[in-house]
């Protein structure tokens, strides 16, 4: 563990971590379009998840739902990896062992497990179910999760702060 | 360069009494006390600037002290920068004490011994 702290004080004290830091607009700015980032990447997964849940979407196929809005999912993800490294990189010493930070990584390491099994297995014979206004019950577990992990990490990034 | 940052590490993981982030409720905001110290350390960093000085009392014992600023662009407008204060320098520091009782407070006013005053009062 203390060979990931001194990590964290490297990459803390490089250039980029200290001028985000010390910055008087750049911190604000980054947290900014970090917000727009999980607007983007919520708001385009959600609309998968209501449709694989049945809730919402329900006379849109889901392979063309899929198609039209995962790209704008993986921007949002770009831009939050991104954003969020910068971020991560200003103050990593105090994000080592803070509760919040921990709890949202592991449940962002979730969220990608679960979209990948629903990738892997539901969605490989979406062929069979692409029209059916209620999706097979994996494929429903699969929205369901997704939605609560996404609004667990929404969660936990904004207690990051205050705990 | 590997073994000098782990014991850098290990030197920082014991640190001082500091507070993790925001949260200004923990502050008691009825009362202000004022202490004089020695700059330890002075991070003007995102999102809340910090202080860090050691008081010493009659008796000669040393406390750790941490005082917590708001954020380096508000305090910029009040005329602060990463060069203000330096370790070793002198300071008056006014603030309002943790309501924990942890030696930790937010700053509210701050002068060195050369009378230069800092407040984090930011002026448009």
């Amino acid at each position: 563990m203390p060979m990931l702290f001194a990590i964290c004080y490297w990459l803390e004290h490089t250039s980029i971590g200290t001028a985000v830091r010390e910055s008087t607009w750049l911190f604000p700015t980054i947290e900014t379009i970090h917000i727009f980032g999980i607007i983007l990447l919520v708001g385009s997964t959600s609309i998968l998840d209501l449709r694989l849940l049945g809730w919402a979407f329900r006379e849109d196929s889901v392979s063309k739902l899929a198609r039209r809005y995962l790209p704008w999912t993986w921007a949002g993800f770009v831009i939050q990896v991104a954003t969020g490294f910068l971020l991560f990189s200003s103050e990593a010493t105090k994000m080592y062992d803070n509760p919040s930070f921990q709890i949202k990584m592991l449940l962002i390491v979730l969220a990608g497990v679960n979209a990948f099994v629903f990738h892997m297995l539901a969605y490989r014979k979406v062929a069979t179910w692409d029209d059916a206004p209620v999706a097979p019950l994996s494929a429903r577990c699969a929205g369901c999760f997704s939605i609560l992990l996404w609004f667990g990490i929404v969660a936990a990034g904004r207690w990051i702060a205050f705990i | 360069m590997i073994s000098k940052l782990l014991t850098l590490a290990g030197l920082l993981m014991v640190s001082l009494p500091t507070f993790a982030h925001h949260g200004f409720a923990r502050y008691d905001t009825a009362k202000l006390i004022t202490v004089k110290g020695t700059v330890t350390d002075f991070q003007f960093s995102n999102p809340h600037v910090e202080v860090d000085f050691i008081v010493k009392d009659d008796k000669g014992n040393v406390k750790r002290w941490a005082g917590q600023g708001s954020s380096p662009n508000m305090l910029a407008r009040a005329g602060w920068n990463k060069n203000v204060l330096k370790q070793g320098d002198e300071i008056t520091v006014s603030g309002h004490p943790a309501k924990s009782g942890a030696n930790i407070m937010l700053l509210k006013n701050l002068t060195l011994s050369n009378g230069r005053e800092l407040t984090p009062q930011a002026q448009w």
